[in-house]
Parts: structure tokens; C-alpha cells; sequence
């Protein structure tokens, strides 16, 4: 109703149009336009090395699905079927990779995993190897702790989409089915499975994505064979060399590919399933309760797969506060030393004093244009609003480093762009357009839950009483929507400060360094660089941690609640 | 207190297929008007019209001598109760029904006071620091009605306010709503679907039929001089019998000749009608004496309603059609028994269309 045909609203509206255009369309268009070229694709597909990278990637992305569908189904199920004292922190526990990067996690991996690791120690301790002798892990068989790694990173999403399908479930659909006489592993397989398909095949597409473009992890555990890190290795000739972008076209075509078989398969009950919040007298209603040491059992699954997924953070932890690790279970005494040599490095606190500009920044920007977004899509609905909500999830759906290649072809597009965008001159201002761009979804769909949870009718209440357009918005509107601004508001914040793929690629000035640049420069410098690197790490991760907490207490509810679009 | 009059208003959707067109009612001070229609017949379209969320393509709306045509909604000094009451789950049931007087700049003294006078009236005192999500569905209804009624509006308009309740607190609240309008005077636009709530509560009713008047009056005017088809169909049960007319005083139908002392003037012999007759207007009649208008038939089937009996009689004469029959203090009957029926003239209405 209101700005309706006004010119405030107009030019907002052409203004926030632009800014799409120009950072979250063109950049694509211009990756794919750079990488469809004849003779870049054709050595894509010609040069063994690259073919083997596709292959990998593919191969990674194939068995990290795998092992985090293994890992989730069975336990969203058994959450989905019992209730036990503490569920919900057991749940939130499971949920904590989401705020550990994996990025960060790899160089705890490195403690636990090498030569004379944790691991290869208590091996040895047991009698199972002799001293040097254990297995070279890394070595030998890192294509599978990179999957590992990326599997334990990335369940969660898959956790929560299949937790929210279990939840939905009308219990009477599995009284029926057992009524009938099947038994339980024939009512999950089917009855169960077939009502929650679209969840499990959207959430596993995701994570198969994600993996399939996920570049921290490779690069950190030394996996080069992979495309995600030869694009990032090609950056260096970039200026010379179309290949990068041929191998992010090849990406970006195999990943709208699996998005548009998700569509095609589930195109009709896709948006009911994937709509929020279980209906009363859902699953929940019918679970059975646990109590004594079934309740204590019950939450055995859960604290093993959060530790084992926390452990490599753990393990960085333990590094950045501990004098010297090397060939023991546990560190040799603990100490600050390397956080204060940290701390005293000439490009950690220039780092975090980056990533905190940045990221404020891209809050700010992401915020305004999110929530005007938002706005535009549930309350005004001017002609051609669709355009709009359909370009606010293209970052979910497009790889980080595919957005990043587009922005370096942005800032080359023309003269002018590239006096005020060129990422090796200053990439402060691409920097945080790409952190704003990259959280859009999120910031939209948290500020879109708020406005519907603030129907119109309760502003015309407001008018009808008398209460201008001001009032309406102080009293009414901004209190009901205020949690929701936040959360998305938080979200950004947080991951913007350890965003990897735009970090990495368009941060290539030192001096302009945001944390993960720092980290990932740290761990290659000899001696004491990776314990650095730990400590470091282990800094940025309690600032997380304690940001998110502070969002749970502000926003009063379960920080997982936070992820849940 | 003051009347509203809606001038030849015309209003389209977007895309241009119209919703209301060339409607005209006058609503008197203190009127408990209602706007009575089936869904998509542009009822709360007015009113939104009247509330100030639309503007009309064209015609004009005024409150008294005031022209509010192009007004906002919150300079046109209303009560509005919404359909799902749209109370603010931020604030408390007090912080709810003061919101009109925050904005108006009452004095805190007189805020406090009115507010625990609103909530009794509307029978929840006391419940100022309730919570809205703690309070049943009849109860939020109360809050919404008191915080529409607070401000001591002009007008009051009514959205379907007891759609959400079930049948038995819909009989009370309707009463209540009457009470509380009529003890502050209010004059009360009122949008509903539901004709007996409408024949219940409404001083007169406006029924809109697929965007425009089909009839205003008072209820006992709908029921019992329906002046079309639509209205006769839509107000109350009524059985329809396509006839033709013979004479001033009697009509050619599908039963045969039928008298009736309610032909329109603008019906001449000859014209294709629709006779109107109402279920308990159809007299069980028994033994052979000649009644006027008798109609003999069979039962088809029936239901036992306590007051009443509603049997379907199929009429041999009238080639497969059937009557609603409601017959006071019924008999004991079955499907198949024969049944004799006869109306008087009077209640033979005769309808152009």
C-alpha cells in the first residue's frame, strides 16, 4: 500500500535493480561469457591434468554426499521418532560445523592426521604399529580425508532439511502402514523415504554442489587435483589466460545442471515441502519418549558425530594454545606463546581490523538492499517482482568461486570499473559487494519471514486507528520484524569474517588481507607458522562463536534457529 | 455519529476486470447496516473503499458533509474490526485497545480509565496484561471490538468479524456486537456472508451480487420481497419454478396454473418469470377438499430437524422437479408416502428474473 507508484519507491526500486544487475548478474555473465571459449574448453577437456580435476571433484562431491547421507538420515530419524531430555542441545550440538569453517578445520587435521600425529601415536601406543612406522595418511590417502573433512563440514545442511521433512510427517500416514502390516523398515522405506524425497534429494544436491566447488579444504589439506584449486592456481595468469574461466564455466554448467534435475524431478511438491515449521500435531505429537539411561544412550550418536566433526577444531585449538605437539596424544604443556606471536604478526591484526571493516560494511549493504528486497517481494509486488526474488537465491545456487572469477572479469569489464574495482589495486569495494552478494539469500529470506509474520492487515489496523505511515512503522512493523532484521543482519556478519572463495581470489594486495588470506598465508610459512596460523584460527572461531551466542541470547531462541531459512 | 454516503463508486482489480460498479448506498447515523454477499461480490471491497485502504476509479464517499473520497485511512477517523482481528502479538491486550488513544495524544489519566471501560464493555475487564496469544478465539474478538470502538470512531466497519468463531459463540457475539454498537451509538457498516447473521443483527442490508446492489432494505424486505432472483436464492431457502405469466393474477408453471397475488407490474402476460415460493409456506394439506394452488406429490426423502421436518417431494406433474417442503410440529413420514400441498397466493412471489 504504501510508496505504491511513488517516486521514492521507483527510484529505490531502479537503484536496487541496478546493483543486481551489476554485481550479481553481470558477473556471471561475464564468467560464462570469458570461459566459453573455444580453445580454453577444449583444453579443459584435452589436458589429462584438468580432465582428472573434473573427475575428482566429481568423485569427492559423489562420496562426501554419500557419507553425510549416511551420517544424517539414521539420526534425523531416530530425533524424528524420540523425545529424551536435552534433544534440543544434542541437536544444536550436531549443528555446530556450521559456524567451523572447514577451512579452519583443515589445519587441525594436519595435527590429528600426519606422520606423527595424534592418531598415528595412539597407534603405536597400542602396539599396532611400530614408532615411525604408522601409516602416512595424508599422504597416502588424502583424497579420502578430504572428503572426510568436507562430509563433517557439511552435514548439518542436510541434517536440518531432513529434520524439518521427519517433522512434517503426519504420524497417522506410519500407524496406517503398520496397521496394514508392514514392518518398520518397510514403512520408512515405503512410506517414509517417498514423503521426504524432495528434502533429501534438495539437501543432497546441495551439499553435492558445495563439495563439488569447495575450494578451502583442498587447498588447505595440499589436494591439488581438484578444479576448484587449479582455477584457484591459474589466478596468477589470469590477465593472459582464459582457462580459469573455462574451468568455471564447466563448474557453474555441471551445477545449474543437478539444481534443474532437482526441479524437474520435484517441481510440485519441492515449495510445499521445503515451506517452514512442522503443522501442529506433526511428527513430534507421535515421538516416543526416552527416559533413565535410554535418555543417556540416546545421546551417545549425537555427541560422537558433533566431536568427530569438532575434533580437527579441537585439534586447532589445542595447537594455537599449546608450546609444542608433535609425536603425543595430547600437547606438550600449554602456553600463549604462538597467540601472542600471533597477535604480534604484522598481518593479523591489519587482518582482523580488514575482516571487520568488510564485513560490517557488507552487513550494512546487504541489509538495506536485502530487506528492500524483501520488502519489494512480499509487500509491494510492483510488476516484475519475481525478477527480483528468483535473483536474491542465485547465490545459494552459484558457487562462491564462480562468483569470485565473475567479479575479477567485472572489474576488467571497462576502464572505469576497473578504476574503481581493480581487486590488485584495492579489492576493498569488491570485496564487500561479494560478502553482501554472497549472504543475500539469507539476509532476503530472514527479513521475507519477518515481513510475513507482520501481515499487512496489522499496518491497517494501525492506520485505522488513526497511526500515520511513521508510527506504523516504529510501533508496529520494525518491533515484529526486529528479530528476524537481526538474524540476518548476524548471519552476514559472521560469515563474511570467514568467507573463504572471494578472501582468497580477489583479496591479493597484503595489505588488504582480510583473516582467512592471513590463515591460508600463515600455514606456508615455515616453523612455527601453522601453530601461528592455529592460533589465529582459534581467535577467529571464539569471536564467531561468542557473535552467534550473543545473536541466540539477543534474538532468544536456539542458535540453530539462525540457519533455518 | 454521522451517515456515510457511497455515490455511484466504481472500483476495478489491476487488471482491470471490475469489482464494484456504479454502487450508491446511504447509511443512516447510528445505522447497523450490513453488506451481505456471497464471496467475489465485492463486499469487503467496499468496505475497504469506505475504510480508506482503496480509493475508488470513480464516485465519491462521504462521511456526514465530509468528502473522505481521497482521504488516508488513518485521517478518516474509524473503527475497524479485521477478519483475523489483526491484534499485535507484540504488545499486550491493554497496549492493544490504547494504541488509538497513544496516537490521539490522550492524557495518561483518561487512557487508563478508558481502557478498563472498553474492556467492559466488551465483558473481559481486568484482562489489560493478558497476552494475545493466551486469550481464545471469542475473547480476541472482544479485544478487537474494543480496541476499534476506543477511539469513539465516526464509523465502524466490521470485516467478517465472526468467521473465525464457532457456530454457537457466533449467536452470542453477533448479539453483542449489536448491543455495544447500539449502547455507543455507532453508526456500523458490517460485511458478512452469513445471511442469518445478517437477518439477525442488521437494522438494513445491502446485497451485493456480483458487484453491484441487488437490494437494500430491511431484513424482513429481503426475505419476504426479494426483488430479484439473486436475492431470493441468496437470503433464505427458496424453492425456484421457472412459469410464464398468464393473467395479473395467475402464472403458467412447470405444476400447472398457479395463482398469485404478487406479480410485478412490469411483468405483462406472456413474460417469462421465476416463481418464488418459501419451504414453510407450503401448507400440508389432507383428504381431497380443493384448496387454491394444491400441488400432490411424494416424498423423496426427508430429515428430522426437531421444530421442524424438510422433506424433498417430487411433483409427477412438474416433469422430475422437487420441492423443499418445511413443515412445523412434523409428522412422522417416509419416503415414498404421498403428500399434498397448497400456498396461498400471497405467498406466490412472482420475480422478472
Amino acid at each position: 500500500m504504501p510508496m505504491r507508484g511513488s517516486m521514492l519507491g521507483g527510484v529505490s526500486l531502479a537503484l536496487v535493480a541496478a546493483f543486481l544487475g551489476v554485481f550479481l548478474v553481470a558477473p556471471l555473465v561475464i564468467a560464462v561469457w570469458a570461459g566459453l571459449d573455444a580453445r580454453a574448453l577444449t583444453e579443459v577437456f584435452a589436458n589429462p591434468v584438468y580432465r582428472s580435476g573434473i573427475v575428482n571433484a566429481l568423485t569427492i562431491a559423489s562420496v562426501t554426499t554419500v557419507i553425510a547421507l549416511a551420517l544424517t538420515v539414521p539420526l534425523a530419524w531416530f530425533g524424528a521418532r524420540h523425545r529424551f531430555r536435552g534433544k534440543g542441545l544434542a541437536e544444536a550440538l550436531l549443528l555446530a560445523p556450521l559456524i567451523l569453517p572447514p577451512f579452519v578445520g583443515a589445519l587441525g587435521v594436519y595435527q590429528i592426521l600426519g606422520q606423527y600425529g595424534v592418531l598415528n601415536t595412539l597407534l603405536e601406543s597400542l602396539g599396532l604399529y611400530a614408532v615411525g612406522r604408522g601409516p602416512d595418511w595424508l599422504g597416502d590417502h588424502r583424497f579420502a580425508v578430504v572428503c572426510a573433512v568436507e562430509a563433517l563440514g557439511l552435514y548439518p545442511v542436510l541434517y536440518l532439511l531432513l529434520n524439518a521433512a521427519f517433522a512434517k510427517i503426519d504420524p497417522s500416514l506410519l500407524e496406517a502402514s503398520r496397521g496394514l502390516g508392514a514392518s518398520r523398515f518397510t514403512t520408512f522405506r515405503r512410506v517414509v523415504l517417498p514423503l521426504v524425497r524432495p528434502g533429501l534429494f534438495g539437501g543432497a544436491v546441495i551439499v553435492f554442489v558445495w563439495s563439488f566447488t569447495e575450494l578451502g579444504t583442498p587447498l588447505m589439506l595440499g589436494y591439488d587435483r581438484v578444479t576448484p584449486v587449479q582455477v584457484f592456481a591459474a589466478m596468477a595468469d589470469i590477465g593472459s589466460n582464459r582457462l580459469p574461466y573455462a574451468l568455471v564455466v564447466v563448474m557453474l554448467a555441471i551445477a545449474m545442471a543437478l539444481y534443474a534435475l532437482s526441479r524437474l524431478l520435484f517441481a510440485r511438491r519441492y515449495d510445499a515441502l521445503a515451506a517452514k515449521g512442522a503443522g501442529a500435531g506433526g511428527m513430534d505429537s507421535a515421538a516416543k519418549r526416552l527416559s533413565g539411561w535410554r535418555a543417556a544412550a540416546a545421546w551417545l550418536p549425537y555427541l560422537a558425530l558433533c566431536l568427530l566433526a569438532m575434533l580437527p577444531h579441537l585439534a586447532v585449538l589445542l595447537t594455537g594454545m599449546s608450546r609444542d605437539w608433535y609425536h603425543t596424544v595430547l600437547p606438550h604443556g600449554f602456553s600463549l606463546i604462538h597467540v601472542n606471536e600471533a597477535l604480534s604478526n604484522e598481518n593479523v591484526v591489519p587482518g582482523i581490523v580488514n575482516s571487520v571493516t568488510y564485513a560490517t560494511a557488507a552487513t550494512v549493504l546487504g541489509m538495506i538492499v536485502g530487506t528492500f528486497i524483501a520488502w519489494t517481494c512480499v509487500r509491494w509486488r510492483p510488476a516484475g517482482w519475481q525478477a527480483f526474488d528468483i535473483a536474491a537465491m542465485v547465490p545459494l545456487a552459484v558457487p562462491g568461486i564462480i562468483f569470485a572469477f565473475g567479479y575479477i572479469g567485472l572489474a576488467y569489464a571497462s576502464p572505469l570499473l576497473r578504476s574503481w574495482l581493480d581487486p590488485f589495486r584495492n579489492p576493498t569495494a569488491l570485496l564487500i559487494i561479494a560478502y553482501a552478494i554472497r549472504r543475500l539469500p539469507h539476509v532476503v529470506r530472514a527479513a521475507s519471514a519477518g515481513l510475513s509474520q507482520a501481515p499487512e492487515v496489522f499496518e491497517e489496523a494501525a492506520a485505522s486507528l488513526g497511526a500515520n505511515r511513521w508510527t506504523r512503522l516504529r510501533r508496529i512493523t520494525l518491533p515484529l520484524i526486529a528479530g528476524s532484521l537481526a538474524a540476518g543482519a548476524l548471519m552476514t556478519f559472521s560469515f563474511s569474517m570467514l568467507e573463504v572463495s572471494d578472501s582468497l581470489i580477489l583479496a591479493q594486495k597484503r595489505e588488504f588481507w582480510p583473516i582467512t588470506r592471513v590463515i591460508y598465508d600463515l600455514v606456508n610459512v615455515l616453523g612455527s607458522g601453522p601453530a601461528i596460523a592455529c592460533a589465529f584460527a582459534a581467535w577467529a572461531m571464539l569471536f564467531l562463536t561468542a557473535t552467534l551466542a550473543a545473536a541466540a541470547v539477543f534474538l532468544g531462541r536456539n542458535p540453530s534457529s539462525l540457519f533455518r531459512d | 455519529m454521522l451517515p456515510i454516503a457511497v455515490h455511484s463508486v466504481t472500483k476495478a482489480y489491476r487488471d482491470g476486470e471490475p469489482v464494484l460498479s456504479d454502487v450508491t448506498l446511504d447509511v443512516g447515523a447510528g445505522e447497523m447496516f450490513f453488506l451481505l454477499g456471497a464471496s467475489g461480490c465485492g463486499k469487503t471491497t467496499m468496505l475497504r473503499l469506505i475504510a480508506g485502504f482503496l480509493t475508488p476509479d470513480a464516485g465519491s464517499i462521504s462521511f456526514g458533509d465530509r468528502d473522505v473520497t481521497h482521504e488516508p485511512a488513518e485521517t478518516r477517523d474509524i473503527g475497524m474490526v479485521f477478519q483475523n482481528y489483526a491484534l499485535w502479538p507484540h504488545l499486550t491486550v491493554g497496549e492493544n485497545v490504547v494504541f488509538g488513544l497513544d496516537v490521539r495524544k490522550v492524557a495518561s489519566v483518561d487512557k487508563r480509565r478508558r481502557v478498563e471501560e472498553a474492556l467492559a464493555l466488551v465483558e473481559l475487564p481486568g484482562y489489560g496484561n493478558r497476552r494475545i496469544s493466551e486469550l481464545s478465539g471469542g475473547q480476541q474478538q472482544r479485544v478487537a471490538l474494543a480496541r476499534a470502538i476506543i477511539v469513539r470512531p465516526q464509523v465502524l466497519l466490521l470485516d467478517e468479524p465472526l468467521s473465525n468463531l464457532d457456530a454457537r459463540l457466533r449467536v452470542t457475539m453477533r448479539s453483542e456486537i449489536r448491543r455495544v454498537c447500539k449502547a455507543s451509538g455507532l453508526t456500523a457498516v458490517y460485511v458478512t456472508h452469513d445471511q442469518s447473521e445478517a437477518l439477525s443483527t442488521a437494522d438494513r442490508i445491502a446485497l451485493l451480487h456480483h458487484g453491484t446492489v441487488a437490494q437494500v432494505g430491511t431484513p424482513r424486505d429481503l426475505y419476504e420481497r426479494p426483488a430479484s432472483r439473486a436475492v431470493a436464492e441468496f437470503v433464505g431457502e427458496a424453492n425456484l419454478i421457472p412459469a410464464s405469466v398468464v393473467d395479473r393474477t395467475s402464472v403458467n408453471s412447470a405444476f400447472g396454473t398457479l395463482a398469485s397475488a404478487r406479480i410485478p407490474e412490469r411483468c405483462p402476460p406472456g413474460s417469462t418469470v421465476t416463481v418464488c415460493i418459501r419451504p414453510e409456506r407450503l401448507r400440508v394439506v389432507t383428504g381431497s377438499n380443493a384448496s387454491a394452488n394444491r400441488i400432490d406429490g411424494a416424498i423423496v426423502s426427508g430429515s428430522y430437524l426437531g421444530g421442524s421436518g424438510q422433506w424433498r417431494v417430487s411433483v409427477p406433474a412438474g416433469k422430475g422437479l422437487e420441492l423443499m417442503v418445511s413443515e412445523t410440529c412434523p409428522q412422522s413420514r417416509n419416503p415414498g408416502d404421498a403428500l399434498s400441498l397448497a400456498v396461498p397466493p400471497d405467498d406466490v412471489i412472482v420475480l422478472a428474473t
